[in-house]
């Protein structure tokens, strides 16, 4: 699948500082290129994801991965080098497992190599996902990059919304067959139909106090700029910082790769206790009381997300008949829809995904979804995720009666130094 | 589904799902159902818990009251509050008389109610606290109602024992929404946050009010809900067998072996409520409809796909998957399935092998 064989240069390395000093010193080298604008190799990048046992049970790493045709060799405790059967066994890059629930890919393949190859894992595997970084989640994060970084410093965020259930009505059909997870990474000049459609791709690049004290006037004047997708954390140490993307990749554009990984462990702490609180709190099941089948009782609390503005019917439609009306779709959900009116429906579905249930009511002012116990709370990131990039960038979320943003800033402020 | 909302006032089973829902906390600025309930600091303490009066209580009754050993109420609210309540409710159409069948159950549940609340529900010791019976009707008939419960605990009275406080939640409905009224006995017990009556439901135009369901089906509610309502309720609960089914073929490993119970499919798209329900011929009527329901969900799997599945009795569904491509394609066909051009108001005859599964 990729072109460079790094298998050549990394087969050597035999311990988790000999792989680090590596990266540091490819990453060194990246950055002067970068410099230079003449970068010759691909930069480091970085994937987070999650991975769980669908029946309790759950599997080690190199079996999950065997089964997927990946074979992992371990160089140190918690820290593999990945070789591809499919490819004759090219290596292609290191995995290091960060706690049970989470482990982190290392290659410097080419971007596009690299984020096919790790999306077409996930697909295949109902026990593997990305870690989804929604615009809720960027904006509490960008606190941190304020509160981390001096204020001269350059922020750099991307901004990607794109209306995607919003349409014209003559290209309604078209659409549904044409659904591209890439569109807006399409040059204008591609596009050889032209679909009215609010879709909003920006990047801002500006200093750090620049862009604290402009940001939330903006987003309240102008909504798409809630949906961030991509934002830096400017290395403490030198020029240039970390990507983070919303499906959990992080490119490592500066010149050191130990900074890279600090930062990819603390936003993986966030990201774990924010995973632990939704799901303690949004799991609905039928706890027993006493004995078996004596007092019951259901706990847990619904996900609801809320849109800023109501979708107009066309919208909702298109929305309810792209996501339940064929089996590929953006939202990987299955079910069959009951419709209890123009702008309401009921779905007793799955996340296909992770194949788990979820409950959801969908209407033109309103996600609700209740996720049985089990439910992976990964379905509620990749949800919200999803309904900012393509439905409401303004939507805001709630578990029971509290809001995920706050869920996210107690997880943040909760990740302290550990010795 | 264009349910009549007068008529889904007095579904039980509507009524259960709304009383749940009042429970559950939600967004302050958007709620679809309004959280009375959990603003009020109440919470469920359990769901269709059999009670049973204490040995003292039934010799003290013998056959001088008309009354059961024990009882299942609906639900059982908490109060969270610095003083711990308990309200036990009870979902009815409507109201009724002293006379009616359904005072029986309404006497025993005011005994429940009364100072041995505690003990029977093993909370600590008699006379700690009062409980709180209340009805949910769906009318405002609720003066009717308290004039039954008043005749009822004069006749517990005369026996020199205590019920417990009573009244009643009526369930009623405008142009604009459907409303929860209640007395001021009512308010004060359980200290509710507003004052009656509360729109909980906000009415859309030409849209159903139904929230979604967390128990779609129940045995007792069946004989007083309305053909529309009885199948939607059924319609529900193939939705959520179906996704159950696909849920656990879908996370499988291959080649795989699977085994569903029929009790099984019940309890996972009941939450669990299927085995607690003591009426045996309406469950046993039940799993006559889910294995309907799997005969013919497996008629539509093409040729090939037919021998994945198979009925062996003392033994449950099992689905024999050995590779991914069937499972793929097994899923698929299931995808494809819709519960909703099924006959959801078929009638089910027992068959020869009714026990033995």
């Amino acid at each position: 699948m990729l072109g460079i064989d790094i298998f050549k240069e990394i087969k050597s390395i035999n311990s988790r500082e000999g792989m680090i000093r590596y990266l540091d010193g490819y990453s060194s080298e990246r950055m002067e290129e970068l410099d230079e604008r003449k970068v010759k190799r691909p930069l480091v990048k970085s994937y987070m994801i999650e991975y769980t046992g669908h029946t309790g049970r759950q599997r080690q790493i190199q079996e999950l991965l065997f089964s997927l045709g990946i074979e992992l060799k371990e160089i140190e405790e918690s820290l593999f080098s990945v070789f591809d059967k499919r490819e004759n066994g090219k290596g292609i890059g290191f995995i290091e497992v960060l706690t049970n629930r989470y482990f982190v890919f290392y290659t410097l393949h080419e971007s596009k190599d690299a984020d096919k190859w790790v999306k077409h894992l996930v697909i295949h595997s109902p026990e593997l996902d990305h870690v989804w970084l929604s615009g809720l989640t960027f904006n509490v994060l960008w606190q941190r990059v304020v509160q981390l970084s001096k204020p001269h410093r350059y922020a750099s965020i991307l901004f990607v919304h794109e209306s995607l259930y919003q349409i014209d009505s003559e290209a309604h059909d078209d659409e549904l067959e044409d659904e591209d997870e890439n569109s807006l990474l399409h040059d204008e000049e591609e596009l050889t139909q032209i679909v009215e459609r609010r879709a909003s791709k920006f990047k801002l690049v500006d200093k750090i106090s620049v862009v604290q004290e402009k940001l939330s006037q903006l987003q309240n004047l102008y909504s798409p700029l809630y949906a961030i997708s991509q934002l830096r954390f400017p290395s403490p140490i030198g020029r240039g910082g970390h990507d983070f993307f919303d499906n959990g990749k992080v490119t490592n554009r500066s010149g050191n790769f130990r900074d890279h990984r600090s930062h990819i462990i603390y936003v993986q702490r966030i990201y774990d206790r924010l995973m632990k609180m939704t799901e303690e709190k949004a799991w609905y099941s039928n706890e027993t009381v006493a004995k078996p089948g004596q007092f019951q009782k259901i706990i847990g609390s619904p996900v609801t997300i809320i849109f800023g503005e109501s979708l107009s019917k066309d919208t909702f439609d298109y929305w309810i008949k792209s996501s339940f009306g064929r089996l590929n779709n953006r939202f990987r959900l299955w079910g069959n829809p009951i419709i209890l009116g123009p702008k309401k429906v009921h779905v007793y579905g799955i996340d296909r995904h992770l194949w788990k249930p979820i409950f959801l009511e969908l209407t033109d002012k309103h996600l609700m979804a209740i996720l049985p116990k089990g439910t992976c709370g990964n379905t509620i990131h990749r949800l919200i995720c999803n309904i900012q990039k393509y439905i409401d960038p303004s939507a805001k979320a709630y578990i029971g009666d509290v809001e995920y943003k706050e869920m996210v800033e107690q997880s943040s402020k909760a990740v302290k130094y550990e010795p | 589904m264009n349910p009549s909302i007068d008529e889904l006032c007095k579904d039980a089973l509507f009524q259960l799902n709304l009383a749940i829902w009042l429970t559950q906390p939600q967004a302050r600025e958007h709620s679809y159902v309004y959280p009375l309930f959990y603003e009020s600091g109440l919470n469920i303490y359990s769901i269709g818990p059999l009670l049973a009066l204490p040995p003292d209580i039934r010799i003290s009754i013998g056959d001088k009251l008309d009354c059961q050993d024990g009882a299942r109420p609906d639900l059982i609210l908490e109060s969270i509050k610095a003083s711990k309540k308990y309200c036990i409710l009870e979902c009815k159409a409507s109201s009724f008389s002293s006379a009616s069948s359904n005072a029986k159950q309404a006497t025993t549940l005011l005994l429940l109610a009364g100072p041995i609340v505690f003990e029977v529900l093993g909370l600590g010791g008699r006379g700690q606290n009062l409980g709180l019976l209340c009805y949910l009707i769906g009318s405002s008939q609720m003066q009717l109602m308290d004039e039954t419960f008043d005749i009822l605990s004069r006749e517990i009275r005369n026996l020199k024992l205590e019920p417990g406080a009573h009244g009643c939640f009526g369930l009623t409905s405008s142009q604009t929404g459907i409303f929860l009224e209640f007395s001021e006995t009512v308010e004060r017990h359980l200290s509710l946050g507003r004052p009656s009556p509360v729109e909980v439901i906000q009415l859309e135009e030409d849209s159903d009010p139904r929230p979604l369901y967390f128990i779609p089906y129940d045995p007792n509610c069946m004989d007083q809900q309305s053909k529309e309502e009885q199948e939607f309720c059924r319609r529900i609960l193939f939705e959520r067998i179906l996704s159950h089914i696909i849920s656990e073929i879908g996370g499988a490993d291959m080649p795989a072996s699977l085994v569903f119970t029929t009790e099984g499919f019940l309890n996972s798209a009941t939450f669990g409520l299927y085995e607690i329900w003591e009426d045996n011929e309406a469950k046993k009527h039940l799993r006559r409809i889910v294995k309907d329901f799997l005969m013919n969900v497996a008629s539509a799997f093409d040729e090939p796909l037919r021998k994945c599945m198979s009925y062996k009795t003392q033994v449950g569904w099992a689905f024999n998957i050995s590779n991914k491509a069937t499972q793929a394609e097994l899923l698929k066909q299931l995808m494809k399935f819709k519960p909703e051009t099924l006959d959801l108001s078929k009638r089910i005859q027992p068959s020869l092998f009714d026990d033995e599964d």
